[in-house]
């Protein structure tokens, strides 16, 4: 600290003028962040459902689906010509691998010994007669009694657009929205990844403008409420921002892009990097007003609290960094840009904030930060009140932790991507439509390994896919089996499958003969040992999802039996993927950061300190996920970040824990030493909670519901850590740590008892 | 100085058209695919064939078929494996006035089915080779133009289907070397882009006749091969006597 003092005042300007620079390069580099548009970078690192969906993609040509529905008169020439017109311009568009509509359905015919296989829809304008043809073919035939090209009324029409791999699926989407403006006159609807992620691209560029901006001002506010003064005010800015722009200027540099939850990161950083100038400026003009030269407030502002600010800014900073060990690229980046944020601001606070006030001229008046005004009072009267009721503070907050354990039970987690959005919100809105016609926005596939021309495979299959419809969340299927049905009772007549392997095989050829071979190779490979079934399904909860994968699992072991070995992937299943890795990862990242903020903390005090510590935090944690359970909120990928991000924020009730042992150290009694803690360093701790609950709270006012939901929650938090900071933490510090010192070599002329 | 350069490099430009002239037999496409024409032709031919169909995803399905062909009018195709679909025939007979007949025995519903005329972009079966391109290529169907000369010499052809030819694509870009006057490659192209290539290999003299043993047809992508399958002919007779017996229904049957 000494070291770091000195470089400060010997050098201001020079430090001062490193800063600038610095700040311009790391400026130039946030201005040229990028934001990350693929939802790819949603799902874990290693997922075996993405790796199969990847092999899915090469087996059978399968690619990502963003599903279009079109609203009007459907069955009418004028609409079919523009389904038609609408199908053949998305084609057009780079990057569409196929489109699958009524424009491109096929119709199989027996016509006295020609087998025909052509477009249901004519080349030409179709008449009144032709409509109606068409309309009982797709509601009559075995090939698309599974698929709604157009929905039973009449009023939709299904565009299923698939895309090639590698796209940026944020401008893949626009691209489709802008071809879809020009080409439909009616009302439309889109689902599918490449939709959501455009969503969510819509989302990153709002909330971090609008969030940074009320986080801003929060801060501000509560800032001049502390100190009252311009300086006071206008310091701690320049170091939040500062933290923000080295934050995201690293960030880039590392090369790595915006997501949604990354938004979270600045927030952090503003909010911890105004704790750490609280107190850093609340002991300068502490020491101002007691008499001390300029030099001198400075010194002592970086010997006395800059130890207790270094301590939490690097447990913040690990607890931060444990969030890099995710499998999960978001959470990572998250953790990234928030420890790099918190180390900016913290640096800034032991090395510009010295040499700034030591450049700036001593403000003429200053208020004493511990006179004993309302605050004062306050605090005061909650230091005896602590000393007095200390067992019935412990008791009632055991008593709280239990129910908040039990409360904990009660959590559900769900990663589904849908419920990123808000509800009633345009997404939630067009995704649904599109599940109404669809009868899902999804696609679960079953990929099965056994001799598809094997006709008790195919009723098996066809039995398979009427079994699974019924279950709750999926749609229908589609597969080989569906075509060769159509296909046998286009030849013979007969409403059912071919019956022996041979003529299902010929059939199949002849249909190559005639039809499209991606018609039969988009089900199943050329030697019928591998197909699929699609099924739609509709946006679930991912605990629904769980469950389901264990009925298909059943309902493909009972069907199948030693006929064929299937395999699962799709999107749902992918989300259940998030929330296992989730899962994981909350409990690794939580149980790292508090092991690395007890050792932190350990450094400079004694290891019962830091234990006392962070049992208060711990205790927030429990009330934390307590009323996530009781409030029936879901554990999704920010509301899991919390514990973490409530060990590392929390961790400003060190400030007490080392002014109390400050004041242990000077001879006073644990009684006296807890009164006057609270009441010096009691204000401090208001305002950083106060101001840390104004910059997560912000986030309440996200698009994005899962840090929405964790603003709410956080400042929730941080005003939970500041009660237990200021009644928990000296209960439990005046029964466990009544001699904090006991176990630390400390000079014998400072170990004094009272 | 600048003048002497000027006819110097002049003096070689016309000194290399010389040559390039005086190298090539053929001045025009139409006298190159009238000699593509009048290459002798066997009046029969019998072979095996085997046909690979490789997908986008790797995998492969192998199918061998017999073949038995007289002229350009009259081929029949018997599948022999894999063996669910063996026995499986296909027989196309071109009419006197043109027209194609073109009919699928599945034994497996004992019925003769007859293929629509006119798809001629159809898969031949799966593959990436259209019944337009099993059936070749008539020059009286197309517009010819030279494009270039490579070295061999080998003649670079763009053939314009005419509207009468009911074909499929815009044009075909065909290379032609001198010595052998067989189409090697042939580039297809639809609505200006390249859509197959076609390359021809393993030329060989059998009974007097050159033919090719492997046709190799891709199909592309965003300039890309996506799919191909190669189709290879062994045990090639030629000139044999076929029973016209051969080419009819009750046969196709057998």
């Amino acid at each position: 600290m000494k070291h770091l003092a000195h470089l400060a005042l010997d050098h201001s300007r020079v430090v001062i003028g490193i800063f600038l620079v610095l700040t311009a390069l790391f400026a130039f580099n946030a201005t040229r962040i990028q934001t990350d548009n693929d939802t790819q970078s949603l799902y874990p690192d290693d997922s075996s459902i993405d790796a199969l969906a990847k092999e899915l993609e090469r087996t059978f040509a399968q690619h990502d689906r963003l599903l279009l529905v079109v609203e009007g008169d459907i069955y009418s020439a004028k609409a079919l010509n523009g389904v038609r017109t609408l199908t053949a311009a998305l084609k057009r568009l780079p990057g569409v691998a196929d489109v699958t509509s009524v424009a491109t359905a096929k119709r199989m015919e027996d016509d006295d010994g020609f087998l025909l296989v052509d477009n249901l829809l004519p080349g030409n304008d179709p008449d009144a007669d032709t409509v109606v043809a068409i309309r009982h073919y797709l509601e009559t035939s075995p090939m698309y009694e599974n698929v709604t090209l157009v929905s039973r009324d009449g009023r939709h029409a299904s565009l299923i657009i698939e895309m090639n791999e590698g796209l940026d699926a944020n401008a893949f989407a626009r691209s489709v929205v802008t071809t879809v403006d020009d080409n439909w006159v009616g009302a439309y609807s889109l689902a599918g990844r490449a939709f959501t992620s455009m969503e969510l691209q819509s989302i990153i560029g709002r909330d971090l403008p609008v969030l940074g901006a009320i986080a801003l001002t929060a801060i501000l506010v509560m800032l001049f409420l502390n100190f009252h003064t311009l300086q006071g005010t206008l310091l701690p800015l320049a170091q939040i921002l500062l933290g923000v722009v080295w934050g995201m200027g690293i960030f880039h540099l590392l090369g790595f892009k915006l997501m949604a939850l990354t938004v979270i990161g600045p927030i952090a950083v503003m909010a911890v990097g105004s704790s750490f100038v609280i107190n850093m400026l609340g002991r300068y003009y502490y020491e101002l007003s007691h008499g001390a030269s300029k030099r001198v407030a400075i010194d002592r502002m970086l010997g006395e609290t800059g130890l207790g600010v270094v301590i939490s800014g690097l447990a913040i900073s690990a607890a931060m960094s444990t969030f890099l060990l995710s499998s999960l690229q978001m959470v990572r980046g998250l953790g990234l840009v928030a420890m790099l944020g918190v180390l900016a601001s913290l640096l800034a606070s032991m090395l510009l904030l010295p040499a700034l006030l030591n450049v700036l001229p001593t403000p003429k008046r200053v208020d004493d930060p511990e006179n004993p005004g309302a605050i004062g009072r306050l605090l005061n009267r909650l230091g005896l009140v602590v000393v007095a009721r200390r067992r019935a503070i412990l008791v009632g907050a055991a008593i709280l932790v239990l129910l908040a354990a039990w409360g904990a039970t009660k959590i559900v987690p769900d990663t589904s991507i849908l419920a990123f959005f808000p509800q009633g919100g345009a997404t939630r809105t067009s995704v649904a439509t599109v599940e109404e016609v669809l009868g899902g926005s999804s696609t679960i596939t079953v990929w099965l390994e056994g001799d598809l021309t094997d006709p008790k495979l195919l009723n098996a299959m066809l039995d398979y896919q009427e079994q699974v419809s019924q279950l709750d969340g999926m749609g229908k299927g589609q597969s080989i089996a569906n075509v060769v049905h159509a296909l046998n009772l286009t030849l013979t007549g007969e409403d059912a499958l071919p019956t022996s392997n041979q003529a299902v095989a010929q059939e199949l050829l002849l249909y190559q003969s005639s039809g499209s071979v991606s018609d039969l190779t988009r089900f199943t490979t050329l030697d019928y040992q591998q197909g699929i079934i699609n099924f739609v399904a509709k946006s679930m909860s991912t605990e629904r999802v769980g469950e389901l994968e264990v009925e298909l699992q059943q309902l493909a072991a009972q069907e199948f039996g030693g006929m064929a070995s299937a395999k699962f992937t799709g999107n749902p299943l992918l989300e259940r993927e998030i929330e296992q890795a989730m899962r994981h990862d909350f409990l690794i990242s939580l149980t790292l950061a508090i092991f690395l903020v007890i050792v932190i903390d350990s450094f400079v005090r004694s290891f019962r300190a830091a234990a006392v510590t962070i049992l208060v935090l711990l205790a927030t944690v429990a009330l934390q996920y307590g009323l996530l359970g009781w409030l029936g909120l879901p554990l999704n990928l920010a509301t899991m970040l919390m514990g973490a991000l409530a060990i590392g924020v929390g961790d400003y009730a060190i400030h007490l824990t080392v002014r109390y042992m400050e004041e242990r150290r000077h001879g006073h009694g644990p009684e006296l030493a807890i009164q006057r803690s609270l009441f010096s360093s009691g204000r401090q701790i208001l305002f950083t909670a106060l101001t840390l609950g104004a910059g997560f709270g912000a986030l309440a006012f996200a698009n994005f519901v899962p840090v929405a939901t964790l603003g709410g929650l956080m400042l929730l938090t941080v005003g939970l850590v500041g009660i237990a900071t200021l009644t928990l933490l000296p209960a439990a510090s005046l029964t466990f740590l009544r001699d904090p010192h006991a176990r630390m070599h400390m000079p014998k002329e400072l170990t004094h008892d009272a | 100085m600048r003048k002497l350069v000027n006819q110097a490099l002049a003096a070689i430009l016309a000194l290399t058209l010389l040559s390039a002239a005086t190298a090539q037999r053929y001045a025009t496409a139409d006298d190159l695919m009238s000699a593509v024409e009048a290459r002798p032709e066997p009046k029969t031919t019998e072979a095996t064939l085997t046909m690979t169909i490789t997908t986008a995803g790797g995998q492969t399905l192998t199918r061998t078929l017999q073949m038995w062909g007289a002229g350009d009018d009259k081929r029949l195709i018997k599948f022999t494996a894999p063996a669910d679909i063996s026995g499986s025939g296909f027989l196309t007979i071109t009419q006197a006035d043109g027209s194609e007949e073109k009919l699928v025995y599945l034994p497996a519903l004992d019925r003769v089915r007859r293929i629509a005329g006119g798809q001629q972009g159809d898969a031949f079966f799966g593959s990436d080779f259209s019944y337009e391109d099993i059936t070749g290529i008539d020059p009286d169907d197309y517009t010819h133009a030279l494009l270039s000369v490579k070295d061999g010499p080998t003649y670079v052809v763009e053939a314009t289907p005419t509207a009468a030819s009911g074909s499929v694509y815009d044009r075909l870009v065909i290379d032609v070397p001198e010595a052998s006057l067989v189409p090697v490659r042939v580039e297809y192209y639809r609505a200006g882009a390249l859509v197959k290539v076609l390359s021809v290999s393993g030329l060989t003299e059998v009974a007097g006749y050159t033919i090719a043993t492997e046709r190799r047809m891709e199909s592309m992508v965003d300039g890309k091969v996506s799919t191909f399958t190669v189709i290879t002919q062994s045990d090639v007779q030629l000139d044999v006597t076929l029973p016209d017996e051969l080419f009819t229904e009750r046969y196709l049957r057998r």
